[in-house]
C-alpha cells in the first residue's frame, strides 16, 4: 500500500480535534453546539484507528516533526505499543463519552462560555495524545502543560460558584507543583546524560535515584498517587460530568502511562527503590482512597476517591513489576504479569470510571444534587442510568464476570507467583501481604459502592427533587449504555486483551512464556453455569408467578404502617460500623444533641451528626500551606513598590550569578 | 475421552450433592442443637419440608422494591452454584477447575446482591443488616484470602483442586494446614453470620445481620435465598474440612470422599455446640474476634514464606 495511512490518520485527527473546534470559537458563547460532540466522537474513532495501525506496524522509533523545535530540540513523537495502548484508551473513552456531552451541557450552557469549553476540550484531548507519544522532554513538557491548563479551564467551566473557583485554584496549584518537580527532574537527568530524548536515558543505581524520584513525584501528583492525591477529590467533582469522566478515567492514566514508560518498560530510571516506593505508596493509596470514598456524602467525591484507590492498585502492581524485574530470572514472568495487570486495569478503570461519572452526571442533571442524603428512589425513575451504574459499580468491585475482575485477578496472580517462588522470605511474605491489601481494598470498595447504589438509587426518594427526577435524554443514556456494554465485553474478552498486551510486555524479558498462559481462570465455565442456573430458575419462577401472582405489599414496618423515606438508612449511618473500625485514621466522631425542656425523657429535637477529618490534610498539608502563606507574606515585601528593594534584589541576583559563574568555571 | 467422562461423572456427583447435602446439613445442625438443649427437635429432613412449603406458598413483594429485589435471589443462587462446582468440597476433584480468586469473588457477588436487594426495599432493618454484613466482610474476606493465599503460595498454583490435594506431609505442611483451617473456620463463621457473630435464630430485627437483610423476602423468593445460604455453609465447611485434611497423608478418593462427608457432619456438630454453648458477641467486639482469624492466617503465610 502506498498511501501513508498513519500520517493521514493523524492529519484527520488534527482536523477533528484542532481545526474544526476553531469554528466553535466563531459561535456565540451561550449556544450548545450540535456539531462539536460529533467532532469529539469522530476524533476518538480516528484515534482508535491510529492506535490499531501503530499496533500492527509497531515500531519504537521516534519521528521528529519537521519545522517545529524548541531551544534547538525538534519536537518528536514516538508511537510504540505502550503509546498505542494509551491512545486506544483516550480514543475509546472520548468516542463513548461524546454523545453525552450535548445533553449534559444543556443545563450549563446558559451560564458558561461554551467557546472556552469546546476549545479547552479539544486541547485536552489532543494534548493527552501528545503526552503519551512524546519522545523527548520538550515535546512532553509542552503537551503536559497544555493538558494541565486545558483541564484547569474545564474544571472551572461553571465558575459562577465559589466552590468551583476554589477547586480550580487548588488544582492549578497542584499542577504547578507537579510541573516544578518534573522540570527539575528532567534538567537533572539531562545534566547526567546530555540528552533530551527519553529513549537515550539509561540511568541506574544511585544516579537514577535523584532525578527519578523528582519525576516520579511530578507524575504521581497528576496520577493521584498517595499522598499527593488531595486535589483529585476536590477538582474532579467540580468539573462537568463528561470532563470528570475524561479526567478521572483518562487523564490520570496518561501520567501512569508515562510512569510505565520511564520506570518500567525499558526503564530510563532503573532502581529497586522505585519499586519499593510505588508498591508502598500504591498500597497505602489503595486502602486510604477507598476508605475515604466510603464515608463521602457526595456521589462524585466518592467516585473521585475511588479513582485514588484504583490508581493505588495500578501503582502497587507496577511496584511489584519493578521489584520482580530486579529479582532475577525466576521472577521475570511475575514482572510481566504485574505489568499486564496494570495495563489492563488502566483500560478497565478508564471505562468503568467514565461510566460511573457519567451516571453521577445524569443524576445531577435530573435532580440537581449529588448529596446522597437527598437522593434515593432513582432506580424506577431513571432505569437506564440505574442499570448502567450498577454494572459500573460491579466492575469497580471486581465482580465476575465484569471487566474489573480480570485485571484484579492478574494483580493477585502476580503477587501469588512471587509468593510461591523460592526467594527471600521477606519478599514472599510481602507478596502475601499484597494479596491481603488488594482483598481489603476490594471489600471496602464493595461497601462504598453498595452504599452509593443503595442510598443513591434504591429505596424511596429522600427529597422532592429526587422524587421528580426523570430519565435523562437519549444521547446521555447512549453513552452510558456503550460504556456498560464495554464493561461486560472486556470482562469476557480478557484473554484477547492479554494477547494484545503481550507486545508491550514483551519489551521487558522477551524469553518468558506468553502471559496468556497465566490466565488459568475458568471464567467462561463459571459464566455458563451461572447463566444456565439463572435462566432455569428464572423460567420456573416466571411460570410459578403466572399461576400465583406476586402480591404487592408494603415493606416490613413492624405493624406501624408504611415506612416513609425518613425511616431509610442514611449514607452516613450505612457506613458507620466500618467508619468506627477505622476511626483512628478518620478521627471519626459522632455527636448526638437532644433539645427540649425535659430533654432526657421527651426530646423535642434530636440532632445527630458525624464528623471526621483526614490525618493527612489536617496534620500535614494544612500546616504546610499555612507556612507557605506566611513566607509569602514576607516575600511580597519585595514587590511592594519600594525602589530601594528592587535595586537591592537586582544587585544581589547579579552578585549571585557572577559568583556562581565564577565558581563553575 | 476418559477425561471428558471423568468430568461428566464428577459433575453428576457434585450436582447430586448440591441438591441434597446443604439442606441435610442444616437439618443436622438443628437436630443436634435441639438434642443438646434437651429438646426432641425436628427431623433432619425438616429443612426440605420447609423449602418445599415456601416454594408452594405465594410471594408478597414490597411496592417499593424494583427488579433488583426480584433478581437478587437468582444471581446469588447462580453465583453460589457456580462456586460449588469449582471447589472440591466433597473430597474429590471438582468438575470445573476452580480458581481460588474466582471462587472468593463469586461468593462476594452472591453476598453483594443480597445487600442490594435489602436496600432496594427501603427497609431500615435491611439496611442495618447490610451495613453490618459489610463491616463483618471487611475482616472475614481478607482473613479467608490470606489463609488460602498461604496454601496457594505453598502449592504454587491458584487452582483449587491442585491446591487442596494432599502431597508429602511434613511438620510444616501440617502446621500450615492446621493454622489455615483454624483461621478459615473463624472467618467463615463470620461470613455465614453464625455464632458468635450473629444468632441465626434471633427474633429481634434490630439484632439480626443476615436475617434482617432477607426480612422482606417471602415464598419462592425466600426459599431460593434460604437454600443458597445452606449451600454456602456447606461449601465453606467442606472447604475447611478439605484444608484440614491437608495435614494428613494422601488417601484414596473414596476414603477422601467419605472423610469429607464425615468432616461436614463434624462441622455441623461444632456449629451446633457453639450455638448452644455460646452467647452472641457484642457488636463492637467482633473485630477483636476476627483479628484472631487474620492472625492465624498471617502466621500460616509467614510459615510458608519461611519454610515452604
Amino acid at each position: 500500500m502506498t498511501i501513508p495511512v498513519l500520517p493521514t490518520l493523524i492529519g484527520l485527527l488534527g482536523l477533528f480535534w484542532l481545526i474544526l473546534p476553531l469554528t466553535a470559537c466563531a459561535q456565540t458563547p451561550r449556544v450548545n453546539s450540535k456539531q462539536y460532540p460529533v467532532f469529539v466522537g469522530v476524533g476518538g474513532l480516528i484515534l482508535i484507528a491510529v492506535a490499531s495501525f501503530a499496533w500492527l506496524g509497531a515500531s519504537t522509533a521516534a519521528h521528529a516533526i519537521p519545522g517545529l523545535a524548541l531551544g534547538g530540540v525538534p519536537f518528536s513523537l514516538r508511537l510504540d505499543p505502550l503509546a498505542a495502548w494509551a491512545l486506544a484508551i483516550i480514543g475509546i473513552v472520548s468516542a463513548a463519552v461524546s454523545p453525552y456531552i450535548r445533553g449534559y451541557m444543556d443545563h450549563l450552557s446558559p451560564r458558561v462560555d461554551m467557546r472556552v469549553f469546546w476549545v479547552s476540550l479539544s486541547l485536552l484531548l489532543t494534548s493527552m495524545a501528545a503526552v503519551v507519544t512524546a519522545a523527548n522532554v520538550q515535546t512532553f513538557l509542552i503537551a503536559w502543560e497544555t493538558m494541565s491548563l486545558a483541564s484547569f479551564l474545564l474544571v472551572i467551566t461553571d465558575r459562577g460558584s465559589s466552590k468551583v473557583r476554589e477547586a480550580g485554584l487548588i488544582y492549578l496549584g497542584a499542577t504547578r507543583v507537579g510541573t516544578a518537580f518534573l522540570a527539575t527532574g528532567f534538567l537533572w537527568a539531562h545534566s547526567l546524560t546530555g540528552s533530551w530524548t527519553f529513549a537515550d536515558w539509561h540511568l541506574s543505581g544511585t544516579a537514577a535515584l535523584g532525578p527519578g524520584l523528582l519525576i516520579l513525584v511530578g507524575l504521581g501528583l497528576k496520577a493521584g498517587m498517595w499522598p499527593f492525591h488531595l486535589w483529585l477529590p476536590i477538582a474532579h467533582p467540580a468539573a462537568p460530568a463528561p470532563v470528570s469522566a475524561l479526567m478521572s478515567g483518562v487523564m490520570v492514566k496518561m501520567a501512569v502511562a508515562v510512569i510505565i514508560r520511564l520506570f518500567v518498560v525499558d526503564p530510563s530510571f532503573s532502581n529497586v527503590a522505585f519499586g519499593v516506593v510505588l508498591l508502598a505508596l500504591g498500597s497505602v493509596g489503595a486502602v486510604w482512597g477507598i476508605l475515604f470514598a466510603l464515608i463521602q456524602q457526595d456521589l462524585k467525591r466518592l467516585l473521585a476517591l475511588s479513582t485514588v484507590e484504583n490508581i493505588g492498585l495500578i501503582l502497587a502492581s507496577l511496584g511489584v513489576c519493578i521489584l520482580a524485574s530486579h529479582g532475577g530470572s525466576a521472577l521475570g514472568w511475575a514482572a510481566q504479569i504485574a505489568l499486564a495487570a496494570a495495563l489492563l486495569h488502566m483500560l478497565n478503570h478508564a471505562i468503568f470510571k467514565s461510566l460511573l461519572f457519567l451516571g453521577a452526571g445524569s443524576v445531577d442533571s435530573a435532580t440537581h444534587t449529588l448529596d446522597l442524603g437527598h437522593l434515593g428512589g432513582l432506580a424506577a425513575k431513571m432505569p437506564q442510568t440505574y442499570a448502567t451504574f450498577l454494572i459500573g459499580a460491579g466492575c469497580a468491585c471486581a465482580l465476575p464476570p465484569l471487566s474489573g475482575f480480570s485485571s484484579e485477578w492478574l494483580m493477585y496472580k502476580a503477587a501469588l507467583i512471587v509468593s510461591s517462588t523460592q526467594i527471600e522470605p521477606l519478599w514472599r511474605f510481602t507478596a502475601m501481604l499484597i494479596v491481603i491489601m488488594i482483598s481489603l481494598a476490594g471489600a471496602l470498595a464493595v461497601t462504598a459502592f453498595v452504599k452509593a447504589i443503595g442510598v443513591g438509587f434504591q429505596g424511596l426518594s429522600r427529597s422532592a427533587s429526587a422524587d421528580h427526577a426523570h430519565e435523562v435524554g437519549r444521547g446521555m443514556t447512549t453513552s452510558q449504555t456503550i460504556l456498560a456494554a464495554l464493561c461486560v465485553l472486556l470482562g469476557l474478552s480478557a484473554p484477547a486483551l492479554l494477547v494484545t498486551i503481550q507486545l508491550i510486555v514483551h519489551q521487558m524479558t522477551p524469553a518468558s512464556p506468553p502471559i496468556i498462559s497465566a490466565w488459568t481462570v475458568s471464567l467462561p465455565a463459571a459464566f455458563v453455569v451461572m447463566a444456565f442456573t439463572f435462566a432455569a430458575v428464572a423460567v420456573w419462577l416466571k411460570s410459578a408467578r403466572r399461576r400465583d401472582p406476586i402480591k404487592p405489599y408494603s415493606t416490613w414496618d413492624c405493624g406501624f404502617g408504611p415506612v416513609g423515606p425518613r425511616a431509610q438508612v442514611a449514607g452516613v449511618s450505612y457506613v458507620q460500623p466500618v467508619a468506627r473500625m477505622f476511626g483512628v485514621i478518620f478521627r471519626y466522631g459522632q455527636t448526638l444533641d437532644l433539645e427540649g425542656v425535659d430533654k432526657r425523657l421527651f426530646p423535642e429535637e434530636i440532632t445527630a451528626s458525624v464528623n471526621y477529618e483526614s490525618l493527612l490534610e489536617d496534620r500535614i498539608y494544612a500546616p504546610l500551606i499555612r507556612w507557605i502563606w506566611r513566607i509569602g507574606d514576607h516575600v511580597v515585601a519585595l514587590q511592594e513598590g519600594s525602589i530601594h528593594r528592587y535595586l537591592l534584589t537586582m544587585l544581589l541576583a547579579l552578585a549571585i550569578l557572577v559568583a556562581v559563574g565564577g565558581y563553575s568555571r | 475421552m476418559t477425561e471428558t467422562l471423568r468430568i461428566a461423572c464428577l459433575a453428576i456427583i457434585y450436582i447430586a450433592h448440591i441438591a441434597i447435602v446443604p439442606l441435610l446439613l442444616i437439618g443436622i445442625i438443628r437436630t443436634a442443637k435441639a438434642r443438646l438443649q434437651g429438646r426432641q427437635g425436628p427431623s433432619p429432613l425438616q429443612p426440605f419440608r420447609d423449602i418445599a412449603k415456601l416454594l408452594r406458598k405465594g410471594e408478597t413483594v414490597s411496592t417499593v422494591a424494583f427488579w433488583t429485589f426480584l433478581g437478587a435471589p437468582l444471581v446469588t443462587l447462580a453465583a453460589t452454584v457456580a462456586a460449588a462446582l469449582m471447589v472440591p468440597w466433597l473430597g474429590i476433584d471438582s468438575p470445573i477447575a476452580g480458581d481460588l480468586l474466582l471462587f472468593i469473588y463469586l461468593l462476594t457477588l452472591a453476598k453483594v446482591v443480597i445487600s442490594l436487594s435489602a436496600l432496594d426495599t427501603a427497609s431500615g432493618f435491611g439496611a442495618i443488616g447490610a451495613s453490618r454484613e459489610a463491616a463483618v466482610s471487611l475482616f472475614s474476606e481478607p482473613a479467608m484470602l490470606a489463609g488460602l493465599a498461604a496454601l496457594a503460595a505453598h502449592a504454587g498454583t491458584t487452582n483449587l483442586n491442585a491446591m487442596l490435594t494432599p502431597g508429602t506431609v511434613t511438620v510444616e505442611t501440617s502446621v500450615v494446614a492446621g493454622l489455615t483451617a483454624v483461621g478459615l473456620w473463624m472467618a467463615i463463621m463470620a461470613d455465614l453470620n453464625r455464632m458468635p457473630i450473629d444468632d441465626p435464630t434471633t427474633h429481634l430485627e434490630l439484632t439480626m445481620i443476615h436475617e434482617a437483610q432477607i426480612l422482606d423476602n417471602s415464598g419462592r423468593n425466600l426459599a431460593i435465598v434460604e437454600y443458597t445460604v445452606a449451600l454456602r455453609l456447606c461449601l465453606f465447611v467442606g472447604l475447611v474440612g478439605r484444608v484440614a485434611m491437608l495435614a494428613l497423608p494422601p488417601v484414596t478418593p473414596v476414603v477422601a470422599y467419605l472423610a469429607s462427608l464425615a468432616l461436614l457432619c463434624l462441622g455441623a456438630g461444632v456449629i451446633a455446640v457453639s450455638e448452644v454453648g455460646m452467647v452472641r458477641l457484642g457488636w463492637r467486639r467482633i473485630p477483636n474476634l476476627l483479628s484472631f482469624s487474620v492472625a492465624a492466617s498471617l502466621l500460616a503465610c509467614l510459615l510458608v514464606a519461611l519454610k515452604g
